[in-house]
This record gives C-alpha cells, structure tokens and sequence, in this order.
C-alpha cells in the first residue's frame, strides 16, 4: 500500500533512519544477585520516512515492551535509540529529547488510557501542545484540524470520552496523537478492542492520515491479517527477540523461520474450509522469559531444533534482499 | 466415556424432534426497557455445531445464557419455545436448572479465570462438578477428573491437578474448563467466544480439542464469535445475528462464501486477510449500531447498508431463500417453491 519505497541504507539515501533501535533489550527487576526478566534482548530495528513496519507475535513476545522503547517510555537496559542519527539513551541533549518526545506518539489498545473521564476531549487533545506552550489559537486551529482529519466534527471538543463510542474514542485517541504533529506514530493493538467493521474505519482512517502526513507507523499486533494489510515490513518476535524480519509479501508467502510458519500456520480465515487442518502443530508451551533455552530461543519447540541449535544461538543474518532470519536451518521443510 | 446418553437424562430422548438438544422459537430477551433479542429461532441437533455470528450488542450472549436458565431477575425472557435437552427453561424451577446446567448442558467462556476458582485445586474443581450432581463418590470423582484432565490433553494430570489456576498458562486454563464442561458428558456444549482471550497457536490447539471432544461424544455444540476464521474452521451450521435479529443462516460454507445479507456480505469484506496481497482499501461499515436501529420497524441495518433503498423501511421477515437459507432482506428472491402451503402465484 505504500508507494514510497521502503528506506533501505543502499538507496542512495544518505539521511540516517528516522528512527532506529540499535541492539536495544530491556530487564525488568534486576538488580544486586537478580538476574531479572529480559523481556527484549538484542533488537534492532530501523524505521524509515512514511513507512509502516509490523511488529507481530504472542503475548509475552516483548513486542509492547519494544513498542515502548521505540518512544523511550521505557529506557532500553541495552543498546540505544537514535532519532535522525542522534542517540536519545545516553544523556541525550535535552532539545533534542524535547523534540523526540513531540515527534514520537503513541496510540494504545485502550482509547480510554489516552483521554482524561474529567476533561473534555479537546482538552485531552490539546494537552500536549500546552506542554510545549502553543498558543491558544494555533492550539484551537490545531485541535480543528486533527478532528477533521480523524472524521470527527469540530464540535466533538466541547464533549466527554463517555458520550463517544469505542471507535470514536479510539479517533480521538489518534487526534491527540496527530495534535503536535509527529513523525512517527507507535500504534499498539489498536483496533484489537473493536468490532470488525469499526477495525475497517480505523484502519482506513490510518491509511489515509500516512498518505497525507507521510507519519511513519510501527504497527504492534496479533492480528497477522491487519499487520499484512497496513505493513511494508513485518518483524516476527519470540521470546523478546526478532527471530525473522522482511518485507510484507515476502513474510506472508515464504516465511523462512520456523516459529513463523508454525505462527501463520494457525490462523484461520473465513470461507477458507481447510480449517486447522493444515496447522504445524508446535510442541509444548511457550517457555517463561525467565527460562529462555539456552541456543535459540525456539529450539525448545522447533521440530528442526538439532544440537547446534540448542547450543548455538543463531544471529539475525540476510537470507535474501530486505529478508532476515534469526535461524541455522532457514526455509527447510521437516 | 461413552457417547451414549446418560441414564439420569430420559426425558432428552422422549422430547422428540430426533436428537434436538436446543430448542428455541420466538426468543426475546430485555434488560429494563430495551430489548436486546428479538425473537430469534436456533435449532441444535447432536452431533452438531452451530455457528452464532455477530458483533458487539448483536445479543449473541444473551441467546447463549438464556439456553443455559442463566440470566438473572433484571431481564425479561419470552419465547415460544425455549427447550435445552428436552427440558422446558421457561416453567422449570432453580432445582431443575441446576440439575440441567454443567450435566447435560454445559458451557465454555470467553475468559478462564472468571470460570475458575482461583483458591480451589485444579483437581477439586472438576471433581467437585461429579459430587455435586452424585455422579461418583469422593475417591471416584478424584481419578475420573484426572482422567478428564488427560481427556482434554493436559500434560501430566496428576501433577497438574494438584496445582492452583495461576500456575497454569491462559490455553491450560481453557482446558480445564472444557474439562469441567465435559465432566457430565454434556448433550449441548455452549462456548461463548471460547478461545477470543488467547494466542493463535494456542487458539487452533484449543479449536482442536472442542472438535474432538464434540465429534467423539456426539455432543451438539452452539458456537458464539465474532471470529469469521474460528467459525468457518468449526461450525457446520451458520446463524447471523444484527442488533438482535437472525438476518442469515445457513451452512458455514454457503452463508460465508456466498452470503445472502448485504451486513454479512460487509462483514466478510470488513476483515483484512492474511492471504490477501497487500491491497487498497477495506471496505468499512459506514456508522455504527445505535438504539434507534433497535427500535425501527423495518431493517435494522438499514443506517449502514450501502445497498438501503426505500422498501427497506418497511418490516423484513425472515425469508426461506434456498433449501435452509435464509435472509432478512427484500431484495432476496423467496424460494420460489416451497413444501409446505397451498402453492398460490
């Protein structure tokens, strides 16, 4: 759906990434003789310009947790994030941090977590732009714009989240997202809490608001069908790590990593009779991120999984152009 | 355990109509003033499964918990027949309900932990639905629930059964309660969004199971998602449901390969598909469901149909539209020959 090319190093564009995860991970509650959970170990990542990236896998994946790296809600314990070249881990410049928390938004599952009960919603939605102390009528004009953009009538401002449905509020979520005007928009699971024809309006909506914008979306899911229809490129993650990356088509008809063929394996589409029938079935339970196998992470479930695998852990290697897989035996039937 | 109907049920047979677990004609259901169900028609035979369609509001739980005696004194049930495994839900008092719930009709939620006890052993739990309806004695029911903890594909049931709901992953917990569901070897299984809280890979295993289980025993099984994928992949049977009206049913293949309903048709067309070539734009719905919808005398969709058109305002019966189809909308040809009635023009 994107006519823009993907932003690849070799292109000719010389500009560094827009945003880029530099081997970023994150261990929640280590400290002196814990070792913690690594939720995300080892992640990296590149964002371009106007482009959307998926971000898919199951709970407990690290995918939200990424999500909240790439916007540095969350401070990675390894690695750095860079905006336009520039690092915003390590004692970043304080301008240039302000600049990286108006540029990086973020829309959530739950509207409601967006939108103050108390507040107006035009109130919610300025709010950022008083945080950088806007002026009152470029704010008015502003929040006009971004109501428009997201299909709602200006008058909606004067109204609280209650009187607004489920998908409304998630417009009005992406309005105060779109409000100081970013250049990437962190999306998590933002339409698994909606019906199917109101995911339909938001996902055009999101389409539409990339083609005017040019915003860049990291797109979180488990909704393979939704990843495959807004993404150019889609990230596979298991047990906090990236275990195949590529573009869209790609992924979807030659998945190369095990654990992705078993993934999209499972899904089932209406009207298509073959069912679970052609399912791979993995083995076992999804290990705890405080017992990841030692090797690969997936050697534990992998039906391939030899001794190599279960001692050695594969890097993220380029098996064909753009196409990235974090496996010793890419691609082999079994 | 055997397929064969239990002999504390002998009026299940004797209500006729072959093997029909689920019974309902002209059910209506209300909460206050307004009316969420309005007069929906569902069959179940043994041995089937029944797929309920529908989105948010669409009164597809209130169908399932009204089958299972289970709504409470705020709402308001009416029907011409409303019969689970021959027993009459309406004249049946609390004691007959509750001999009838987790025996022969059973069900399967959404969301494990509101299902079970998180103080209570695994074990106890299922034993607990034997004791109650004096199905085994206290040793009898502790073996027959690590047999049904094994039944539903749980890696080492002893252990497991000594364990608590928390130490047990999101799919294991929707095992067990399919293993509470199955412990009185059910006629009729209602799953309500039965696999909706958890991940694909765990969602087809559990799909699997219920298969299984459904086919092995024979049972009849009524399906509520809002899933197209899970209910092509189970059901045999389809009902559509809109603001709480039928306005399609037929098999599983006809209704969502082929659908009669302009709402099914923008249903189908409203959900992207992994298989799809990355494409342009989905077709959304227009608007969304509104009370007012609710209270119109013709269609109901009619506010969000792309097709609307002046006969829409008048009231739309359920139409036979093919050899058991059927569609709420005008636009659809009766079927031109019908069995039964005096073959007028």
């Amino acid at each position: 759906m994107n006519e823009t090319p993907v932003e690849v190093r070799t292109d000719g564009d010389t500009r560094p990434p827009l945003l880029e995860l530099a081997g970023v991970g994150h261990t929640f509650g280590h400290g002196p003789g814990r070792s913690g959970v690594r939720a995300v170990d080892d992640v990296s990542l590149t964002l371009g310009r106007g482009e959307t990236v998926g971000l898919v896998g199951e709970s407990g994946c690290g995918k939200s947790t990424l999500g909240r790296i790439a916007t540095r809600l969350y401070r990675p314990t390894q690695g750095a994030v860079r905006f336009e070249g520039r690092d915003m881990t390590h004692r970043p410049d304080g301008t240039d941090l302000k600049a990286f928390r108006r540029a990086v938004q973020m829309v959530f599952q739950d509207p409601n977590s967006s939108l103050n009960p108390r507040l107006p919603v035009g109130a919610s939605i300025e709010e950022p732009l008083r945080a950088r102390r806007v002026p009152r009528a470029d704010r008015r004009d502003r929040l006009a714009r971004v109501l428009e953009e997201v299909g709602l009538d200006r008058t909606a401002a004067v109204r609280y989240p209650h009187e607004f449905s489920g998908g409304q509020r998630q417009r009005l979520a992406l309005a105060r997202a779109l409000a100081p005007q970013p250049a990437v928009i962190v999306l998590d699971e933002p339409t698994s809490a909606l019906d199917v024809s109101i995911q339909a309006q938001i996902l055009n909506l999101l389409q539409d608001i990339q083609q005017q914008d040019r915003i860049a979306y990291l797109f979180i899911s488990h909704n393979l069908g939704v990843v495959r229809h807004l993404s150019s490129r889609v990230a596979v993650m298991y047990l906090g790590s990236i275990v195949e990356l590529a573009p869209s088509r790609r992924l979807f008809e030659a998945p190369q990593h095990p654990y992705s063929r078993a993934l999209l394996s499972s899904v089932l589409e209406p009207g298509d009779s073959s069912g679970t029938g052609g399912r791979i079935e993995l083995k076992g339970e999804l290990p705890s991120p405080t017992d990841v196998p030692a090797g690969c992470p997936f050697s534990s479930r992998c039906w391939l999984a030899d001794d190599r695998c279960r001692a050695e852990r594969p890097a993220l290697v380029e098996q064909a152009p753009g196409h990235l897989t974090a496996c010793h035996k890419p691609g082999e039937a079994g | 355990m055997t397929a064969g109907a239990p002999t504390t049920a002998p009026a299940a047979t004797a209500a006729g109509a072959g093997g029909r677990v689920l019974d309902t004609s002209g059910l209506r259901i209300g909460f206050g003033g307004s009316e969420v169900v309005s007069g929906v028609d569902l069959r179940v035979e043994r041995g089937e499964v029944v797929g309920l369609i529908g989105e948010s509001g669409c009164g597809k739980s209130s169908v399932a918990l009204a089958a299972m005696g289970l709504l409470g004194p705020g709402a308001s049930v009416g029907a011409d027949r409303l019969e689970a495994c021959g027993t009459d839900l309406l004249s049946s008092g609390p004691r007959a309900l509750e001999s009838l719930r987790g025996d022969r009709v059973a069900m399967v939620f959404q969301e494990p932990m509101t299902s079970l006890n998180p103080c209570m052993r695994i074990g106890a739990q299922v034993a607990e639905v034997l004791r109650i309806h004096g199905r085994a004695n206290r040793q009898e029911a502790r073996d027959r629930a690590v047999e049904l903890l094994h039944a539903v594909e749980i890696p080492s049931p002893e252990r497991r059964a000594r364990q608590f709901p928390h130490e047990l992953s999101g799919g294991m917990r929707q095992r067990v309660v399919i293993a509470i569901a199955m412990a009185g070897n059910p006629q009729l299984l209602l799953a309500d969004e039965p696999t909706t809280a958890l991940d694909v890979t765990v969602q087809a295993e559990i799909l699997h199971l219920l298969r299984s289980l459904q086919q092995e025993h024979g049972m009849g099984m009524l399906l509520i998602s809002h899933d197209l994928g899970v209910i092509t992949a189970m059901c045999d049977r389809v009902q559509v449901m809109y603001a709480g009206q039928v306005v399609e049913s037929g098999t599983t293949g006809q209704v969502l390969t082929a659908p009669r309903h302009p709402y099914t048709r923008a249903l189908l067309a409203a959900v992207p598909r992994m298989r799809d070539a990355d494409g342009g734009r989905l077709t959304a719905i227009r608007g969304q469901l509104t009370d007012d919808d609710r209270r119109r005398p013709g269609c109901r969709f009619a506010s969000r149909c792309p097709s609307v058109a002046e006969a829409c305002t008048a009231p739309q019966p359920l139409r036979e539209v093919g050899a058991g189809r059927t569609s709420r909308c005008w636009r659809e040809p009766e079927k031109e020959t019908t069995t039964k009635g005096d073959g007028d023009e």
